[in-house]
């Protein structure tokens, strides 16, 4: 055995040194036969008879010295995509599926890099941890930061360097200034601490951050704009630090510009503004802010949330109000910490990772295809191959080849893959209604995901050349001769690795089928899910009156009166109303506690906590707006807005919950443990207002014209995110879709016209993008089942034709025999479905084992449900017998006189 | 006598003969195929093509050295020589060629036999 590190210790001899030796060797030799007495010109001639083939030594030396197959890569992959040029059909097939297989992979794995993967772009990223609290509460499991809290931490903690306190809250932009400067847009905004962005490490490109000072309400209004902004609206002004803008109505200086990257809390927010915080006069228990907190080097997250939870009992000693020790304690209240990274990308992981899976299993199916055809193609190569080998051609050389096609291949389909990568990765950022998926803006094709791309293609390129090249050098050159020879038929042991490959593929399609066919059910469920509305030609308008123009509650009434009046007149418009939160939408949501007449919460009087409910603000148009049925009772009175009735509606869950089979119409509630009691005058349907896959809202509904004013303001007010002036208004129409919006939205806009309107849809749309991600999901799995139908599909029908075709001579005589052409159609049948029952078998095992990580993603489907995996199993069925059938029906085809007679 | 009686090398004794041939004193490829020729009375014929690999193959393996010089009759040529590893290597495979002649020689019975 040769030490294969010798080579290490060669001193490197130059091939025209061995060339020059064997040059001397002919003089010497000849000179001796001149000796002998031959003549110069016969003993030349005779010493280089003798030595043989010159070229063939010194070719062989120079394999020898240098690693040969190294220095001859480029060499050899010219020559196999020559090869690959003079087969076609072969070469394109296999590119092609190569190249959907790693675009597939590649587009996805854009899409984990961008949203999963990326780091935040903050400085020290991994130290930034999101602080909120868990709560025992009815209705409610979790809360952020209050004013007192996110202070108190802040100021009293050993465990951050800093803390800083964040709510979005969208805003009105406009010029300063009057006639069409006063037309303001709707721009994604949040109020943000002046330590947020030292905690979040990022400097503006411009002017400055907040100042400490700043966050308190009263301060100088200043405004940060975001840099897409400043290139978008104010052209890259390079005056735009000190120039003043509109936000809500007041003019607020603009004292910065954040760059890109800064894209928090969400990718669109384009403008910050003070938090406007009073450590005088804080609202103790209005959870309304999140806080970010930047980790001391070292500091786990769960060393931070026990000094936390040291610190919240002593919050109410420092900031006196509603959130007591006592309620503290009651609610089971404790700080929860969580990397930031976390809290930003919500659940969107498990379905990237999926999606991600799938398009793994698409990639390997395309390799075991292509795999295929290469083995396929190796078989008609091999009576070559074995003459090239008893010739003297090297096994590394036959490997070499098989690898140089593999690559040739792969790279090519590699780079078709990319691009098309590429492409759907800008179909998917263009998609209409979005994604519900964050961070998608900076998804793209980057170092990173070209380097996994190089890797996946160097990868795929190894899995389709490595059995073919193994089979070849495993192989001894006679015995080749001999099995390829017309008079015998093709191995076992090579049909059984071709069996393996289309096993391999039918049970990874077979995966690929029930993955999708379960989230079509899911999607299904969902969709049949009845939204407690009436989708059907209703549409939404949100507005905002800011405090500026509207600063008297009466003048919002009255604004919202007007409105709804114009609107209601308009042609084709059944329904009009106004509420603060429409269902399925995020926005405005409100959640407050709700105390009910006669029910002593348990534990007590005064020692209890209330239940917590989703509270909504609506005019008595809206629920026929939105087809909400109102099944007891009835709905609001006209709207006063000098005497608000003290009326509530509540659904039909939140009626049972507290009543039971009880009439709820009468019942009194209230949202403070003293105060004005609201009777219920109206019970609705079941509203899945929050998400279709949860259950029915608890919602109560009170009148819209109720604005905060005194008989609120030592209740419940304390606790609302909600703010009257952000409201929307929902109309019925039977106008055609265009023809109901247009007249609407001009008619706030001329009513209002510094009030911008937005999220303007109807609320099908509503619907959709609620489900937005699950129809994602669904819908990837279903193009990635598809195409691995499809590719499965060439697979096993190249295989049969290739097997049936390789037994012509069997078939012919078995017919010349007697056998009927019927009998053999179905031997031939049946072994190709016993190939495909066996990957059915093998891909339900792996169906069984995976689906599981899917669960998360499914609704009212179990991942092993019976019906969908009898179904995936139909459709592979129902695939690979028409993929069988035609190689079958030729085979009993075969005339057995013309194909035996050519085999003399 | 014609190519086809002449003894066909068996695998690896090219390798023996070499190292045995350049015991007796240094010589060049051509050199070493005339010597084996000769000791062996013209019954071997050194095949010249696979020599010259051979002799590198030796040299890779630090048994023989080799550098350029000029021969008898003023031609340049390669000469080698064998390191003390090519004599530790030519006594090791000289007793493995007896013990393995031997043992042919028993399972084959007297030469006489053959005859």
């Amino acid at each position: 055995m040769r030490n294969p590190l010798l080579f290490l210790r060669r001193r490197r001899r130059p091939d025209a040194d061995f060339a020059e030796e064997i040059a001397a060797h002919l003089e010497l030799e000849a000179d001796r036969l001149v000796a002998e007495g031959l003549s110069r010109r016969e003993a030349v001639h005779e010493a280089h008879r003798r030595f043989g083939n010159i070229g063939l030594v010194q070719e062989d030396f120079h394999r020898r010295r240098t690693i040969g197959w190294m220095e001859a890569i480029p060499q050899q992959l010219r020559r196999g995509a020559r090869r690959l040029v003079r087969a076609p059909l072969f070469s394109i097939t296999a590119t092609l599926t190569i190249a959907l297989g790693i675009g597939a992979t590649t587009a996805v794995f854009s899409l984990v890099n961008g949203v999963l993967l990326r780091p935040l772009p903050f400085a020290h990223p991994d130290r930034l941890v999101d602080i909120s609290h868990s709560i025992v509460l009815q209705g409610l499991s979790h809360v952020d930061q209050s004013d007192a809290t996110y202070l108190y931490y802040r100021r009293a903690n050993h465990v951050f360097t800093d803390v800083g306190a964040y709510r979005a809250a969208d805003v009105n932009l406009s010029a300063v200034g009057s006639g069409d400067a006063a037309r303001a847009r709707r721009v994604e905004a949040a109020r943000a601490s002046a330590s947020l962005f030292g905690v979040l490490g990022v400097a503006p490109m411009r002017g400055r951050v907040f100042r400490d000072d700043e966050d308190l309400p009263g301060a100088i209004p200043v405004a940060i704009i975001a840099e897409r902004l400043w290139q978008e609206q104010y052209a890259s002004d390079p005056g735009i630090v000190g120039s003043e803008i509109m936000v809500d109505g007041v003019v607020h200086e603009v004292i910065g510009v954040m760059p890109r990257s800064f894209a928090f809390p969400d990718e669109g927010t384009a403008l910050w503004v003070p938090i406007g915080i009073d450590p005088a006069n804080t609202k103790t228990a209005a959870f309304d802010y999140r806080a970010v907190g930047r980790l001391r080097p070292g500091m786990t997250p769960a060393a931070a949330a026990a000094d936390l939870a040291r610190l919240l009992p002593k919050v109410p000693e420092a900031f006196p109000g509603r959130l007591t020790a006592n309620a503290i304690a009651l609610t089971h209240m404790e700080p929860v910490v969580r990397p930031l990274r976390d809290v930003l990308l919500g659940g969107v992981g498990d379905a990237l990772w999926v999606i991600l899976g799938a398009a793994a299993f698409l990639l390997l199916i395309a390799c075991a295809n292509v795999a295929n055809l290469f083995l396929v193609r190796a078989e008609e190569r091999q009576h070559e191959l074995a003459v090239r080998r008893a010739l003297g051609a090297g096994r590394g050389v036959i490997v070499a080849e098989f690898f140089s096609e593999g690559v040739s291949v792969a790279v090519l389909g590699g780079v078709l893959g990319v691009a098309l990568a590429v492409a759907g990765i800008h179909a998917l950022r263009s998609m209409p209604s979005g994604i519900a998926i964050p961070r998608l803006g900076g998804v793209g094709v980057d170092g990173t995901v070209l380097a996994a791309a190089a890797g996946a293609t160097l990868l795929t390129a190894f899995i389709m050349s490595v059995v073919p090249a193994l089979r070849s050098y495993g192989a001894g050159g006679a015995s080749v001769l001999v099995q390829t020879s017309r008079s015998a038929t093709a191995g076992r042991s090579r049909h059984r690795t071709r069996r393996v490959f289309v096993v391999v593929q039918v049970a990874l399609a077979l995966v690929l089928i029930t993955g999708a066919g379960l989230m079509a059910r899911s999607f299904q469920a969902l969709r049949s899910v009845n939204p407690g509305f009436d989708t059907a030609r209703s549409y939404t308008f949100r507005v905002q009156l800011p405090n500026a123009a509207y600063p008297a509650s009466g003048s919002v009434v009255g604004y919202v009166t007007r409105a709804l009046d114009e609107i209601s007149r308009l042609p084709g418009v059944q329904a009009a109303g106004a509420i603060s939160k429409v269902p399925l939408e995020t926005e405005a949501r409100q959640d407050t506690a709700v105390f009910m007449e006669g029910k002593v919460p348990a534990g007590g009087m005064g020692q209890a906590m209330p239940d917590i409910h989703q509270v909504a603000y609506a005019t008595p148009g809206s629920f026929s707006a939105l087809g909400i049925p109102i099944i007891e009772g009835r709905s609001f009175d006209v709207p006063d807005a000098s005497r608000a009735p003290l009326q509530a509606i509540v659904t039909s869950a939140f009626a049972r919950r507290y009543w039971g089979d009880e009439p709820a119409v009468g019942r009194r509630v209230r949202f403070a443990p003293v105060g004005p009691w609201f009777t219920v005058i109206g019970v609705t349907g079941d509203v899945h207002g929050t998400r279709l896959d949860e259950p029915p809202d608890e919602t109560v509904y009170l009148p819209l014209v109720i604005a905060p004013g005194p008989a609120m303001a030592n209740g419940g007010a304390d606790s609302t995110r909600w703010s009257p002036r952000e409201l929307a208004f929902v109309v019925r129409s039977s106008a055609a879709p265009h023809d109901a919006t247009l007249p609407v939205e001009r008619t706030l806009r001329s009513l209002a016209p510094a009030v911008p309107v937005y999220g303007v849809r109807s609320m099908e749309e509503v619907v959709d993008r609620s489900t937005a991600r699950t129809s994602f999901t669904m819908g990837l799995l279903e193009i990635a089942s598809l195409t691995a139908l499809v590719i499965g599909e060439v697979g096993l029908y190249g295989v049969v034709s290739y097997m049936v075709s390789l037994r012509e001579r069997e078939i012919a005589v078995r017919m010349a025999l007697g056998a009927q052409p019927g009998a053999l159609r179905r031997r031939v049948l049946g072994e190709a479905m016993a190939v495909a029952v066996v990957g059915i078998v093998v891909g339900l095992g792996v169906t069984l084992l995976s689906m599981r990580v899917i669960a998360a993603l499914l609704f009212e489907v179990a991942p092993n449900d019976a019906a969908t995996l009898a179904g995936a199993v139909a459709v592979m069925g129902v695939v690979a017998l028409a993929a069988s059938w035609i190689p079958a029906r030729r085979a009993a085809a075969v005339d057995p006189a013309t194909t035996l007679r050519t085999d003399i | 006598m014609s190519t086809r009686d002449r003894l066909q090398l068996l695998q690896g004794t090219l390798d023996l003969l070499i190292l045995r041939t350049l015991a007796s004193g240094r010589a060049h490829g051509q050199g070493v195929a005339r010597a084996i020729q000769s000791a062996s009375r013209d019954s071997i014929l050194v095949d010249h093509g696979s020599l010259y690999p051979a002799l590198q193959r030796l040299e890779d393996r630090g048994w023989i050295r080799a550098e350029w010089g000029t021969s008898e009759n003023n031609r340049r040529a390669r000469f080698y020589e064998l390191t003390a590893a090519g004599r530790r290597q030519l006594t090791r495979a000289t007793r493995e060629w007896w013990s393995f002649a031997d043992a042919m020689a028993l399972v084959l019975g007297p030469q006489s036999s053959v005859g």
